[in-house]
């Protein structure tokens, strides 16, 4: 297990049983008053934040209490017209303690291969963000065929799937989405990625599994709950350099 | 982003010491060597030094979005571009955010004009046919942004991986890799070539 391995997690975070649970970074600029939102997230200022902005960080929950720590916050938080700059973001930690580094390593992959169905989930701009860098641009699927530790050794921070914090909190860091106050789009993250975690243990990415109604199959349950369950023709076109990365990484 | 006085800092956080484009001088690349409160100083790609006034009053774009990871034809090689997701703030191309390397030899390369040219440049993917007709020009050659074709051996790789070779004679294609045989496929019938595929 991952908690194991990294010697992080403990309790319940590392019991193969538990339900998925998820940390959020919700960064908002322009705040006027933080209202009563202490008492459901911490309240951090950020550098990379302007204009009066912070970060609100939830502790580790499961599903349903993110989604209702993300209604706390936007009902207490008031902020004005420029909330959500380019600069905000929302950031979602995944408990891996409870994973092997298979699995893990497996929903490395699934991801990979569904990256830009990730990315459209979100504005266009955050493609090309600095800050959260899409996996297939960079020499990371290089790496993609190493052992998880080598491959967490050799990752980066600003990549729109961040593995670095396995070795210090045992997550992996989702980084695509843009800082918004839609309850439903957020809702619609949170569903992919528990989506994510759930086929990503059941389902081997290997060579064998990689046909054109495998992937159409996998979109479908993967996106289910979100606004792109029907736009698999569309997420398909934008896939070639993914598949290609992920049949590198079976050789 | 709007250049203008007032968000000077901004411009120099971001852009100095990279490479941009400009909106209004069309696919012209700028390098930012200094920028002030009121003037971006810089040099064109005929190493031509220039210098842009910072005004709230006559604000200019610069435009530029970090490329997508491809291999391009520069000269006698083929190269491979792609983006460094290290910490830094820079927006305009920079060696800390951009890697280009030689699909041939693995070595790589400072940024500079000539290849950044050649890369935004829309590229000229060949055929296999003319990557042969070529050959004894050539390194290596550019088919697709990730396939290219290296003369020593006769290798066609994807990326820095090598999946098949060719035998120009008999106008085979042996498959080393055959998880990749789709891709050769498909690219050969893009192509409209007749090379035998041996899996």
């Amino acid at each position: 297990m991952i908690g194991v391995t990294y010697g992080v997690g403990a309790g319940s975070f590392g019991d193969p049983l538990a339900p998925l649970y998820m940390g959020c970074e919700f960064e908002i600029e322009d705040i006027k008053d933080h209202g009563a939102a202490a008492q459901y997230v911490n309240i951090e200022s950020d550098g990379s934040l302007r204009n009066n902005g912070y970060e609100y960080i939830t502790k580790p929950l499961v599903v349903a209490d993110v989604l209702q720590a993300f209604k706390d916050v936007h009902k207490e938080v008031k902020y004005g017209e420029n909330a959500f700059t380019e600069r905000t973001s929302i950031h979602v930690h995944v408990n891996c303690c409870n994973l092997t580094e298979e699995e893990v390593r497996n929903i490395v992959l699934l991801y990979a291969l569904f990256e830009e169905g990730f990315f459209a989930m979100v504005t266009p701009g955050r493609r090309d963000n600095i800050h959260c860098v899409a996996l297939t641009e960079t020499f990371l699927p290089g790496i993609y065929r190493t052992p998880l530790r080598t491959m967490g050794n050799k990752w980066h921070k600003y990549t729109a799937l961040n593995l670095k914090p396995l070795a210090e909190q045992g997550t992996v860091e989702f980084r695509h989405m843009h800082g918004h106050g839609d309850y439903q789009l957020f809702a619609e993250w949170i569903s992919l990625l528990n989506n994510l975690f759930v086929f990503g243990r059941g389902w081997k990415v290997s060579a064998d599994n990689l046909e054109e109604a495998t992937l159409e199959a996998m979109f479908r349950n993967l996106f289910s709950g979100t606004h792109l369950s029907s736009h698999w023709y569309a997420i398909r076109g934008m896939m070639d350099n993914q598949i290609i990365d992920v049949k590198l990484s079976t050789l | 982003m709007i250049a203008m006085s007032s968000n000077w800092r901004d411009v120099q956080k971001y852009y100095e010491h990279s490479y941009i484009k400009i909106q209004g001088y069309g696919d012209k690349l700028f390098y930012v060597n200094r920028v002030r409160e009121t003037m971006l100083q810089g040099v064109d790609e005929e190493d031509t030094l220039f210098e842009l006034y910072l005004s709230d009053d006559a604000p200019f774009l610069i435009d530029y979005v970090l490329p997508h990871r491809a291999v391009f034809q520069y000269g006698k090689d083929v190269m491979q571009l792609r983006r460094n997701p290290s910490r830094q703030y820079r927006r305009g191309l920079h060696q800390d955010n951009t890697t280009i390397l030689s699909v041939t030899t693995g070595q790589t390369y400072d940024l500079s004009f000539g290849l950044l040219r050649a890369f935004v440049e829309k590229q000229k993917y060949v055929s296999l046919n003319e990557a042969m007709e070529h050959r004894s020009i050539y390194m290596g050659v550019a088919l697709t942004p990730r396939m290219s074709y290296i003369r020593a051996g006769g290798e066609l790789r994807i990326d820095l991986t090598t999946v098949a070779t060719v035998q120009s004679i008999k106008r085979t294609i042996k498959v080393k890799r055959p998880i990749f045989t789709k891709e050769i496929m498909q690219y050969l019938k893009d192509n409209n070539q007749a090379f035998e595929v041996i899996v």
